[in-house]
């Protein structure tokens, strides 16, 4: 009998246990997709991965979401993609960018993290130069690049990125010099360019379309693009730079179950057959591809290869970096004890010369003190070798330094300046903790709740004794939150935790 | 006249139901999204974009720069109001715009705001209409040099701002600018000031940095001050302004509305530094300019006008190079390109009735925007004639929810409520903030451009580009003026 309780229990276990796999595996998706940009809406990325979601209502019972999440080039979106749970419900659209965030910016998050589904997008890269001047074609832009000896000027954005380590590579093919100006975004340096304040854009096909000042002097295709049958490609010029692209493609955190990462291939590769899709990409002046997982991974791995090369040669990427880690605590910590050492001293010496002026100001010169000692860290490089990235922010010290002793000085001159009107500081400080309080639960008490306690709360700690008034505007404040951001919105507030 | 022919082809379009609806809708979520602080106008856009998505590419394009159009509009209503700039460019109008909530004329504020803004907005239409070719060929010289000059001219107008208290203002305008290099360093990638956490990586967010040092500072500093909670219960009158007051700053408005699309054409400049150059210019024509910063009509119509005509402005790039003028017309191009139409000089000749019905609905959104702005400022009057026991911890809560869907992010609202406590203190011991805020926005415009004139050539280069001496020129007329007046005025006092 017990022996057969155990073997029904056994059964009962097994059975649910399998009905329960069943139910994740059989049904995915059973909820909207959501597909993480790296970028603003409007950039390129973000209007490709809109598309998608477009077109792919046609082939998934589920929407499928974009989300913004812009920041470090790209470090937010992969951290939070690798936060989130690997059940193939956040999708990462994924750039050639990424390979260069990651390699700079120390964030600990690899291209391995990353399952790589489907490579949707090839743009090829290309030269663009200004058609008003007399640099336009690839011979042009050499013979100028030699007589300028290393002066001419190649815009476009961040220093390391996609398109300067394009730029490097060139240089290195062509056998030319120039200099790199980094400009905050691609149409920043689009305008520098039609602007003539440089020579050659590196950029893509589509930025020369609607701007009939600009032209394409050459691409880095295989063979010349069908849109741009005047336009040579490095290749007939006798460069072996033949296909140079800039790929956008969608990936999923490592560890994702094969069901969710078949279903997306799956769907990926219907949206990449999908005529609309084409006639979309086709008006992007890029072209459609779909490269399965091993083809994509393939090409990551060759491109992120190349990047530390080229990173290397421009110098950015030391290949004797050490992670050396600063211990900031170290010098902060004395200079804290100084800052005290020195407010108490001149409480006794004089005790007027202890007021808000003078705190706030010697507060500000040792916090000045501290940065400065962090500017010493900041790299000295071959592109930091005119204004590094040190010197500004030291200009606005020295300035910081300069102005607070001046400060102290008139403080200490006219004592009398120093108007005490002021009230009880208790009672700001009761509101300051009690936000604190509220931004620091929400965490766990979800959105909605944490914000009703905290507006009730907030109007009893200041007094305020009209209870109706009080829940009634709390309660409606609840329901135009939940109305018009989350609804309308669409801003993910924060749920309960015990929600998830 | 062809371009008239065009012009009033483009209202024949506009004539029926769809696209004034699309006016209308636009405008009322447009000053919604406005006045919401931390939806700035490019966010509001870009939300819309997915819905415009099946629209009518002329539709569509009506719909969001009406939205564009009457959100910066919006920002200065909350700016007025509550002391929280709705959008970064309307923090210019809380310097006058609060002070004359506070002494209970709201009305008036609100009232010259949607008045300054329909006349900027419309100012900038005309000039967008009529010379947006030359402009945009004179904004390309912008170079590096000239960036950077423009930048120090900005700089300068922390003199005005100073109330006074010139060493407190350049402390101030240090802090924002120090603040402002920590994140990524454009140069060379390396991460400045970030001790490691990733969220800096950008740097501060702007809109927490505003909406805490402007909000909450204000709460802070006022919860302080019992006795004026008790008397500032005190009648708000929603009395509208005369005519006849309007009258009187009409060379403010129009000036202000010049400089705002004027500042709006080059790109990455934009609504907030045309804002400020506009109040600084308002206040040295003035009569009167001790009362600014203590509730100076003109000062909150610079405002309004200036951050009008910047859309204008903004758009004259946008469709004749093809470059965005600002954050808000970069989502305009996405939005563009999804309908299959590349801006740029060319859409004029293969798309020539979409763009001039664009035009004509832009007088027709500023026409709707001043109709529902000036009904709406009861509503607004309404909100603030709460009690505020009830109104800080709403405004809190509002500054909670601003800041945290700027990037769904809870960093933002962490630096939000540290901005706060920063403003209290600054506040406390009569530091102004607004140079701040200045130092946060002209800080990465001076310093980037500087930089990449000095990769470009020497140092010389400032001094011999005629348009960057003629701004250095102007900046430091623009720095020593207000000081050597008021230490003449001091003197004169004394004696």
């Amino acid at each position: 009998m017990q022996v057969l309780m155990r073997r029904l229990s056994i059964t009962i276990v097994l059975l649910s246990l399998l009905m329960g796999m069943n139910s994740l595996w059989a049904k995915f998706p059973e909820k909207p997709i959501t597909i993480l940009v790296h970028s603003k809406p409007g950039s390129a990325i973000d209007i490709t991965s809109r598309q998608i979601s477009n077109i792919a209502r046609k082939y998934c019972p589920v929407p499928i979401l974009v989300e913004n999440k812009s920041g470090g080039s790209g470090v937010i979106a992969m951290r939070t993609a690798l936060d989130r749970k690997p059940d193939g419900y956040t999708v990462l659209a994924a750039t050639k960018s990424f390979i260069s965030t990651i390699l700079l910016t120390k964030s600990g998050i690899s291209m391995d993290d990353f399952y790589f589904l489907a490579c949707m997008v090839v743009d090829p890269e290309a030269l663009i130069t200004n058609r008003n001047s007399n640099v336009r074609t690839l011979d042009d832009i050499i013979r100028d690049a030699k007589a300028k000896k290393g002066k001419q000027r190649w815009l476009g954005p961040l220093v390391g990125g996609v398109d300067h380590l394009m730029a490097v590579k060139t240089w290195e093919v062509l056998g030319i010099k120039a200099e790199w100006i980094p400009y905050e975004g691609g149409s920043d340096a689009l305008a520098a360019l039609m602007g003539k304040h440089g020579a050659v854009y590196v950029g893509n096909p589509v930025d020369i379309l609607g701007r009939p000042e600009l032209m394409l002097a050459v691409v880095a295709a295989p063979e010349r693009l069908p849109h741009f049958p005047d336009t040579p490609t490095f290749l007939e010029k006798g460069y072996p730079l033949k296909s140079e692209v800039l790929w956008r493609g969608y990936a999923v955190k490592k560890g994702t179950n094969t069901e969710a990462i078949e279903y997306l291939t799956e769907l990926f590769r219907k949206v990449s057959q999908d005529s609309a899709w084409l006639r979309f990409v086709h008006s992007t002046a890029a072209q459609p591809v779909f490269y399965n997982h091993p083809q994509f991974t393939r090409m990551v791995n060759h491109d992120q290869k190349s990047a530390i090369k080229y990173l290397q040669k421009a110098g950015i990427l030391k290949n004797t970096e050490t992670g050396k880690q600063t211990n900031y605590l170290q010098w902060a910590a004395p200079l804290v004890l100084f800052y005290f050492l020195i407010i108490v001293l001149a409480y006794f010496l004089k005790r007027q010369w202890v007021n808000g002026d003078t705190v706030i100001a010697g507060f500000l010169i040792i916090l000045g003190l501290f940065l400065y000692r962090v500017t010493f860290n900041f790299p000295t490089g071959k592109l930091a070798s005119t204004v590094g990235p040190a010197s500004i922010p030291r200009l606005w010290i020295y300035g910081l330094w300069f102005f607070n002793v001046w400060l102290i000085v008139s403080a200490i001159k006219h004592p009398e300046s120093e108007k005490s009107k002021r009230g009880k500081v208790v009672r700001s400080l009761r509101l300051i903790i009690l936000m604190i309080i509220y931004v620091g639960v929400i965490k766990y008490l979800g959105y909605y709740l944490s914000t009703f306690l905290f507006l009730i709360s907030g109007a009893y700690l200041l007094n305020y004794r009209k209870h109706a008034l009080i829940w009634g505007v709390a309660f409606s404040y609840i329901l135009f939150s939940y109305a018009v951001f989350y609804k309308i919105l669409q801003v993910p507030l924060p749920q309960m935790i015990w929600l998830h | 006249m062809e371009i008239f022919a065009e012009l009033s082809n483009g209202f024949h379009l506009i004539l029926s139901w769809t696209p004034l609806f699309m006016v209308v809708l636009g405008v009322l979520l447009g000053i919604l999204v406005g006045v919401i602080p931390g939806l700035s106008p490019a966010m509001g856009v870009a939300l819309l974009v997915p819905f415009s998505y099946g629209m009518d590419p002329l539709n569509a394009l009506i719909l969001l720069t009406s939205i564009y159009a009457a959100a910066n509009y919006g920002g200065t209503i909350t700016a007025i109001a509550i002391n929280t700039p709705g959008t970064p460019s309307a923090i210019v109008s809380t310097f006058d715009g609060y002070p004359l909530t506070k002494q209970g004329k709201p009305g008036k504020a609100l009232g010259a705001s949607v008045i300054a803004s329909t006349i900027g907005g419309i100012f900038g239409a005309i000039v967008l209409v009529f010379f947006s070719d030359p402009l945009a060929k004179a904004a390309l010289k912008f170079g590096p040099a000239e960036y950077f000059s423009l930048a120090i001219f900005g700089l300068t107008i922390i003199s005005s701002l100073s109330r006074g208290n010139w060493i407190k203002a350049f402390i101030a305008t240090l802090i924002g600018l120090l603040l402002n290099t920590v994140g990524m360093d454009p140069f060379t990638g390396y991460l400045r000031f970030t001790f490691g956490i990733p969220e800096l990586a950008d740097g501060f967010g702007f809109i927490p940095a505003l909406i805490g040092l402007f909000a909450l500072g204000e709460i802070f500093l006022s919860l302080e001050k019992s006795e004026v909670i008790k008397s500032s219960v005190q009648k708000i009158s929603s009395q509208m302004p005369k005519f006849k007051e309007i009258w009187q700053i009409k060379r403010t408005i129009l000036q202000s509305s010049l400089i705002g699309t004027v500042v709006g054409v080059i790109p990455g400049a934009g609504a907030t530094i045309a804002a400020f150059i506009a109040y600084n210019e308002a206040k040295r024509i003035s009569k009167q300019p001790e009362k600014f910063g203590k509730g100076a009509l003109d000062g909150v119509a610079a405002s309004g006008a200036a951050t009008s005509g910047s859309v204008g402005g903004a758009l004259v790039p946008l469709l004749t190079l093809g470059i965005p003028g600002s954050a808000a017309t970069a989502v305009l191009i996405g939005a563009l390109m999804l309908h299959g139409l590349t801006p740029g000089p060319e859409l004029f000749k293969s798309n020539a009735s979409i763009i001039y019905g664009l035009f004509a609905s832009l007088f027709f959104a500023y026409a709707v925007m001043f109709v529902l702005g000036y009904l709406g400022n009861q509503l607004w009057i309404k909100i603030i004639s709460l009690p505020r026991e009830l109104l800080y911890p709403l405004i809190l809560a509002i500054a909670f929810i601003g800041s945290y869907s700027v990037n769904n992010s809870m960093f933002d609202v962490w630096s939000c409520l540290g901005f706060g406590i920063l403003g209290w203190i600054l506040r406390r011991y009569n530091f102004p903030t607004a140079p701040v805020i200045l130092g946060l926005i002209l800080g990465f415009l001076a310093e980037t451009n500087f930089r990449r004139a000095l990769l470009m050539g020497d140092a010389r280069i400032f001094f011999t580009h005629p348009v960057s001496l003629g701004l250095l020129i102007l900046a430091f007329l623009s720095l020593f003026y207000p000081i050597i007046k008021s230490k003449i005025q001091l003197k004169k006092f004394k004696q």
